[in-house]
């Protein structure tokens, strides 16, 4: 970052360094810290739980895999690819024509793209990003995103001072789900539409909050912390305008919301429409 | 396999000993980016959360060699904690004594400040800094203590680059205004 700021990097570099100059005695902490460890049990795995159901599972599918496709043919179980991020998003070239699996994502999915259209941005195991990506152009962020996201819970109230936000459980359908949003969010007065996605019921509303429209998150409004082991992060809906769509299904009483939005360029019907292609082809496991 | 590496499958597999030769090695970095991100009063909660649940949870890390991106998110993450639970409070009184020895660096355009100038400035930015959210000091402290790269910053905090770079950059904009209140 350049230095020709009303603060410096430098200036802000030294301020840390002056705040981590701490007087806390080490070898207390390391003390306090292996006594406290002592007498801590670790949380098994649980694959090591599970190790013997998991080899017999394992075991059958791959004999059942093995057997198919000697009876079947390749052509009839065209490869999946797994989804690789590994520059943390943005940079990620777009994908290939093909049919991916993300690798951290839970419910399992699968999903077709065509040549070029689509990024892989985010795969954590409660949301699964893709970024359009315009003809001619690179990944951009304002460019229009794919959301899929499995709703752990919902915000209760304002996002507060130092991002203390509170979350609640609930929301355990689509129905309540929306309902819930609703209460939050100017959805405008539609009633949601029953739609069909990956064979799943689901319910459809799409919206745009005036531009006037304020909230109290400083990112947009915070949906859903799908973060694990205390470790938050957020999702959010733009609330700047732009048109965003949302599907909710429901995956054995598990609500997965499906959100699609133009980009701040608001090229919605472009992006809707790409959406729509790689939606279609989604196909859902049940969540493990 | 190098020694860490050693280390981190042997404390996986629940030797105490291992997880506090790795815990030993990095304590002393930990409490730094700590007390830079939440203050001197709850650096040593913060690291002592994250060393007790880094313990009880290695046996999920699945790749040995991500061992410190893992306890530094664990850390960070701790941090944050820390900062909400103590609710919205009001800005707190850095020590200025431990300021004192920072630098003489100036925070502000004008020249050749006297030494009571300089470090009544380099506290004024500190308690601007106590302003920010919890997600805001992370970033900064990550990029410019740490001096990790826009791409570690964003893997430490979950997030895209691209996130990372505008959250940086709206971090840097509302310690310029915390900064302005400051000096009113």
């Amino acid at each position: 970052m350049s230095d020709n700021r009303f603060v410096t990097d430098e200036q802000i570099r030294l301020m840390l360094e002056a705040r981590g100059r701490h007087g806390i005695s080490v070898a207390d902490l390391v003390a306090s810290v292996e006594g406290t460890i002592e007498q801590t049990t670790q949380v098994p795995h649980e694959l090591l739980r599970a190790r013997w159901w998991r080899a017999v599972a394992a075991t059958a599918f791959a004999s059942v895999a093995i057997i198919a496709l000697l009876v079947a043919g390749p052509k009839l179980w065209p490869s999946i690819h797994d989804l690789h991020i590994t520059t943390g998003g943005l940079t990620e070239p777009a994908l290939e024509a093909g049919r991916y699996r993300p690798t951290m994502f839970d419910p399992p999915i699968t999903f077709s793209v065509p040549a070029g259209g689509w990024a892989p941005a985010v795969d954590l195991s409660a949301e699964l990003q893709l970024r359009r990506v315009r003809p001619g152009e690179e990944a951009r962020p304002d460019n229009g995103a794919l959301t899929i996201v499995r709703i752990n819970n919902v915000m209760t109230g304002a996002c507060g001072y130092n991002g203390n936000v509170p979350w609640t459980a609930g929301a355990d359908s689509p129905h309540a789900f929306l309902a819930w949003l609703g209460g939050q969010l100017p959805l405008g007065q539609g009633a949601p539409r029953a739609v069909t996605i990956a064979g799943k019921q689901a319910l459809e509303i799409s919206f745009g909050a005036p531009v006037d429209f304020r909230h109290t998150c400083d990112y947009g409004f915070l949906l859903t912390d799908v973060g694990t082991s205390g470790d938050p992060h957020w999702v959010e809906i733009p609330v700047d305008g732009r048109e965003v769509r949302l599907q909710v299904l429901d995956l054995s009483g598990q609500p997965v919301l499906v959100m699609t939005e133009g980009g701040k360029l608001n090229w919605y019907d472009e992006a809707a429409a790409t959406a729509d292609e790689v939606i279609s082809s989604m196909s859902f496991e049940e969540i493990r | 396999m190098a020694i860490d590496d050693d280390l981190v499958v042997r404390a996986r597999a629940g030797e105490i000993r291992a997880f506090e030769a790795l815990f030993e090695a990095r304590v002393a970095a930990m409490l730094r980016l700590a007390a830079a991100i939440v203050g001197n009063d709850d650096a040593g909660d913060a690291v002592q959360q994250a060393s007790i649940q880094a313990w009880r949870e290695l046996p999920h890390l699945r790749e040995v060699d991500r061992f410190d991106a893992w306890f530094g998110r664990i850390l960070t993450n701790s941090c944050r904690a820390v900062l909400r639970s103590r609710r919205r409070r009001q800005v707190r009184e850095v020590p200025v004594a431990s300021l004192d020895e920072a630098t003489g660096i100036k925070l502000s355009a004008r020249s050749s400040p006297s030494p009571a100038e300089q470090t009544s400035e380099v506290d004024v930015l500190s308690r601007a800094f106590d302003r920010l959210s919890a997600d805001a000091r992370v970033l900064l402290a990550l990029h410019h203590l740490e001096g990790r790269s826009l791409a570690e910053t964003a893997a430490r905090s979950g997030i895209s680059i691209a996130t990372a770079k505008w959250r940086l950059h709206e971090a840097r904009t509302a310690l310029e205004r915390a900064l302005e209140l400051e000096r009113r």
